[in-house]
């Protein structure tokens, strides 16, 4: 799999971000711990289908795909579950695709596609690996359509829990946890490029590698060139940056005419950053939630945006 | 501007070439075309492809039928885009459903009309399907008491018989709830409109929640559209997203017959973001 995420500068001022406490740092990380990532409502397991056994693996035929029990690897590189078909569904029926054993430097994607038309992956728990799930496109200015992700678990993923690329693609109802790490690069919880709309997810926990002398800022969600797509509904918090300054959402790269409502984004205390972020002003910010300081640039103000 | 990561694909085994649906209990459609005529539920078991250019791939001949396509496809772009072909199809029956279909390159996807004049509730229910690539309409429903929701209708239009390109028609009291349309577009020189969500004839049933994006048309482009002597309906917590250069659009286009109430939407774009509705106030718009 060939992944194509956006490059974005680093764009921190050390000087001017107050380091958080770390009696703050050990809350956080505890709260999250105690969430436990509740398991979702009750529901039937995908049976007919075909069964993925042991990883990693392509997928190369069109069709439906599930896990019946856990799954882990230790590549390093590579990617676990590669989707070379179009019209592809996973639905890893609320089972692990770990990644940790590639350990904390690894490089390899937790489940892959490149320029495949039409694939959903859902009801995964993919663990651990540098890209949880990435479905991409080939950096060609051309990409995907219609893919779907929905109702995935993502955490301990070094570099991005979500990358996907495509018109006509959603995102949503995933929980995107404890994303970061990699030393060399942003962190971002979910990224997207084209029109993608991004809906209803959970990210808790987005942190940057302590490096001081080239610091990475994390983000919640990362748009690209997305043309009227809808972030709403998202709940975004603890987004941490200690050397690079910390981003809830950002558009960015030729995005215009989106729409972001109904977000909640937490501000981490003591780090500046910016909830919301707009690369022009032809988007839309409107009945979004900040809890901690106002701080939408960039777009245009649709009323009822709120702080407390 | 993008970086370009390769990684190397590790040797691994592929995976055995049969992929089944998940619904068992069901009565598997293996070829098309097909025609339902005994009540129950439907399903595929792989996909299924058709290259007739008349006629519907999967026909309903009777009521209460659910057709669960599990994720698979139900092609018809062997046909070309010219075709008159339906995807599935029903015409006066009621208590059918529809869901996770992933139907492409028909003249229309999803076909089910009743129309008016029900004593009781049709009640049709089209979702979580995956429309592309359908040259004429993506979903079309008409009947009392139906449901539109959940769907992703992308890439709609293209026929060169200068039919409109409508995503999503709902007709005769007809909920159409959180859809995404992505993309309609007429024909090249086709002159014909081009419509995201179509409400006609729709007294009393919410238009709400749904995202439109990239219409486009060499005549006029709507996102949203009220027609009908009996247009009173609800448009609400829409996302309207048009290009700027296109030379007429409108946002939220309501009839002149009756009122459309307009509230909490969200016009970009457009030319005219709100053009004859009723303002029930909270609507946004950023006109070029």
């Amino acid at each position: 799999v060939t992944f194509a995420p956006g490059a974005l500068a680093p764009v921190a001022d050390p000087a001017s971000i107050p380091e958080p406490s770390m009696i703050r740092f050990l809350v956080l990380a505890t709260a999250l711990a105690a969430s436990a990532w509740l398991p979702a409502p009750a529901r039937a397991d995908i049976q007919d289908c075909t069964v993925i056994a042991s990883l990693p693996t392509v997928i190369t035929v069109p069709g439906i795909y599930c896990l019946q029990q856990d799954l882990g690897t230790n590549i390093a590189s590579g990617t676990a579950i590669d989707i070379a078909a179009s019209n592809v569904t996973l639905d890893c029926n609320d089972h692990k695709i770990g990644g940790l054993g590639g350990g904390a430097a690894t490089q390899a994607v937790g489940i892959g596609s490149l320029m495949r038309n039409n694939v959903t992956v859902r009801n995964c728990n993919v663990r651990g690996f540098w890209v949880g799930i990435a479905l991409s496109h080939d950096g060609t200015g051309t990409a995907p359509i219609g893919a779907l992700v929905e109702d995935n678990r993502l955490v301990a993923n070094t570099r991005l829990g979500v990358f996907v690329a495509g018109n006509g693609s959603l995102v949503r109802r995933n929980v995107v946890g404890h994303t970061g790490g990699n030393p060399d690069e942003n962190a971002i919880a979910v990224e997207t490029h084209f029109s993608v709309d991004v809906l209803d997810n959970t990210i808790d926990y987005v942190f940057e590698a302590f490096d001081s002398e080239f610091p990475h800022s994390p983000y919640g969600i990362v748009a690209w060139n997305n043309t009227g797509g809808t972030i709403q509904g998202n709940r975004i918090r603890n987004v941490i940056g200690t050397f690079a300054n910390p981003y809830g959402i950002m558009l960015t790269y030729d995005s215009h005419r989106v729409t972001l409502r109904r977000n909640v984004v937490r501000n981490p205390d003591g780090a500046f950053g910016q909830a919301i972020h707009c690369v022009a002003s032809d988007n839309l910010a409107r009945d979004n939630s900040l809890l901690g300081f106002y701080s939408i640039e960039g777009c245009s103000d649709g009323g009822g945006n709120v702080h407390n | 501007m993008y970086r370009v990561l390769a990684l190397g694909v590790l040797a691994v085994a592929a995976l055995p070439d049969s992929a089944r649906a998940e619904t068992t209990g069901c009565t598997a459609i293996e070829s098309l075309p097909a025609v339902l005529t005994s009540q129950g539920v439907y399903c595929l078991n792989e996909d299924l492809g058709s290259a007739s250019s008349t006629g519907a791939a999967i026909q309903i001949l009777v009521n209460n039928i659910t057709l669960d396509c599990n994720g698979h496809r139900l092609g018809g772009l062997a046909a070309g885009p010219a075709t008159a072909a339906i995807g599935v199809r029903a015409n006066r029956r009621a208590n059918v459903t529809i869901r996770n279909c992933n139907i492409r390159g028909f003249q229309t996807g999803v076909l089910l009309e009743y129309g008016a004049g029900s004593g009781s509730p049709v009640a049709l229910l089209v979702e979580n399907n995956r429309l592309d690539g359908n040259t004429h309409r993506g979903i079309a429903v008409s009947g009392n008491g139906s449901v539109v929701r959940g769907n992703v209708v992308i890439d709609t239009g293209g026929n060169p018989l200068a039919l409109p390109a409508e995503a999503i028609v709902a007709r005769y009291g007809t909920d159409v709830v959180d859809n995404t349309v992505d993309g309609v577009a007429d024909a090249e020189g086709a002159g014909a409109n081009s419509t995201g969500i179509h409400a006609e004839e729709n007294a009393g049933a919410p238009v709400q929640g749904n995202r439109v994006r990239g219409v486009t048309s060499s005549l006029a482009a709507w996102a949203y559209r009220s027609t009908g002597e009996y247009a009173d309906v609800l448009f609400r917590d829409n996302v309207a997203s048009l290009d700027p250069t296109e030379g007429s659009s409108i946002g939220f286009a309501c009839a002149t017959t009756s009122p459309t109430l307009a509230r909490d939407n969200t016009s970009l774009g457009a030319k005219i973001a709100f053009n004859d509705c009723v303002d029930g106030g909270g609507n946004v718009a950023l006109t070029p």
